[in-house]
């Protein structure tokens, strides 16, 4: 097989060798073997890191390829906060993605992600990274099938720009009706606030307070599917 | 090929095949050997072995190995106490002493920052390198991390808690090797050396 790739994630395997989690176009998610990958420069550890778009060949069946060759064709060079914004990305697909699921869209949109992150002007990045990481998450929830409305409520009615609402796991967004709120059974902090979720459908993230709103509704709907230990990339970020 | 794997010889060719890089094939010949051959150096390396379990431990400042409290680089009073050098492993440490040049102390992490495998920073000891940066008078940190993707996460993890408290902290350079030839440099480290170049004057 050859195809574009990106790394992962690598871990050392026997004396000399690495074992290397691949995301591809026509087969998600694939584990191969680099034999040989950690001694001498040629075809070596350096050619297999996170964040360079490669082309690759590997061969044989089963939980573990055995890679053939690996050759990078475009390196993005991520640093600061964007490397954690990119290990980040890595350890949701890891922990999101089975082996051998062929997804296209979530390949070309992690490849966008990571040439945004990139691109972005030093210094005051922050905003437009965390934008970026946003996006991903939510055409990552569409692209495994588990995507909502942003714009409905899991009753069919719009959103109202005024109203607070809430996630429920695997059906969509509910309003938060006024007296529980005022009861003090749902705390301000957890509901998300319509007019925010409205600038999310129309994608436009730029006020830090939409930026808030959409992290929070981004971990609550991915907390079901990534399991109960914590991201450890998440640590990361102060 | 018949296997020993019971009784004493077994047990030894089982714990001789726990060094790296040692198979049950490996293992089977060292330990005939040591019993055939030499059985002089198999009394040597065990007395060796236990001496170096029982007295080799941890360094209480630099956490690399050390028989003293104190390994032989922290105890010099010729080092510069002013610098300190954070490498991830005590081969890093080792290649560095042996490339000369460097007169200051080491801290060593024993790993890098690896999210995805569960490393995170109290695991690499970032308390105990800050506590040292509060209880010395350093003026300088260098990080001499890999110039792997989780190495320079490490860099930057570090960079900005040790300016958090008020230390000087650079990075060492990656560039072209000594004796290498442009054409033949990856991008990465071709793009790495152009940014991190240096004025002549």
């Amino acid at each position: 097989m050859n195809e574009p790739a990106f790394v992962l994630h690598t871990r050392p395997w026997r004396e000399t060798s690495l074992i290397a989690e691949l995301l591809t176009p026509g087969h998600g998610r694939v584990g191969v073997v680099a034999r040989g990958a950690r001694r001498g420069r040629k075809g070596g550890a350096g050619s297999l890191q996170p964040f360079a778009l490669m082309q690759v060949a590997w061969r044989g069946r089963g939980e573990l390829r055995t890679l053939v060759s690996a050759e990078t064709e475009q390196a993005l060079p991520l640093t600061g906060e964007r490397l954690f914004a990119g290990l980040y990305l890595n350890e949701l697909l890891l922990r999101l993605l089975q082996r051998e699921d062929s997804q296209q869209e979530i390949f070309s949109d992690y490849a966008a992600t990571v040439a945004r992150l990139a691109a972005l002007p030093a210094g005051d990045e922050a905003v437009a990274m965390e934008a970026a990481l946003r996006r991903f998450e939510l055409r990552l929830l569409v692209a495994l099938g588990y995507g909502f409305p942003l714009d409905y409520d899991i009753h069919g009615a719009a959103i109202d720009p005024a109203s607070d609402y809430e996630l429920l796991p695997d059906a969509g967004l509910a309003p938060v009706a006024q007296g529980v709120r005022e009861g003090g059974r749902t705390d301000g902090a957890s509901a998300l606030a319509g007019r925010h979720l409205l600038a999310l459908a129309a994608d436009r993230l730029t006020e830090r307070e939409v930026l808030l709103t959409a992290k929070r509704l981004t971990r609550a709907a991915l907390a079901s599917h990534i399991g109960p230990a914590p991201l450890r990339s998440r640590e990361l970020f102060r | 090929m018949a296997r020993l794997q019971s009784g004493l010889l077994g047990d030894l060719v089982t714990a001789l095949r726990r060094l790296p890089g040692v198979g049950p094939r490996s293992a089977q010949r060292m330990a005939l050997h040591l019993l055939e051959r030499d059985r002089d150096a198999a009394t040597r390396l065990a007395g060796a072995l236990m001496a170096a379990v029982a007295g080799v431990g941890h360094c209480r400042l630099c956490r690399a190995l050390a028989e003293a409290e104190l390994c032989e680089v922290c105890a010099d009073p010729e080092r510069d106490a002013g610098t300190l050098c954070v490498v991830e492993t005590p081969s890093d440490l080792l290649a560095i002493e042996t490339a000369g040049g460097y007169r200051g102390r080491y801290f060593v992490l024993m790993g890098r920052l690896s999210p995805i495998d569960g490393v995170g920073p109290e695991d690499i000891g970032v308390p105990e390198l800050l506590a040292r940066l509060g209880n010395e008078s350093i003026e300088e940190v260098i990080l001499a991390t890999n110039a792997t993707v989780e190495g320079e996460a490490t860099a930057h993890y570090l960079a900005e808690r040790i300016r958090a408290a008020g230390v000087a902290v650079s990075r060492i350079a990656h560039g072209v090797p000594v004796g290498g030839e442009l054409e033949f440099v990856d991008g990465g480290t071709l793009s790495h050396a152009f940014s991190g170049r240096i004025r002549l004057s």
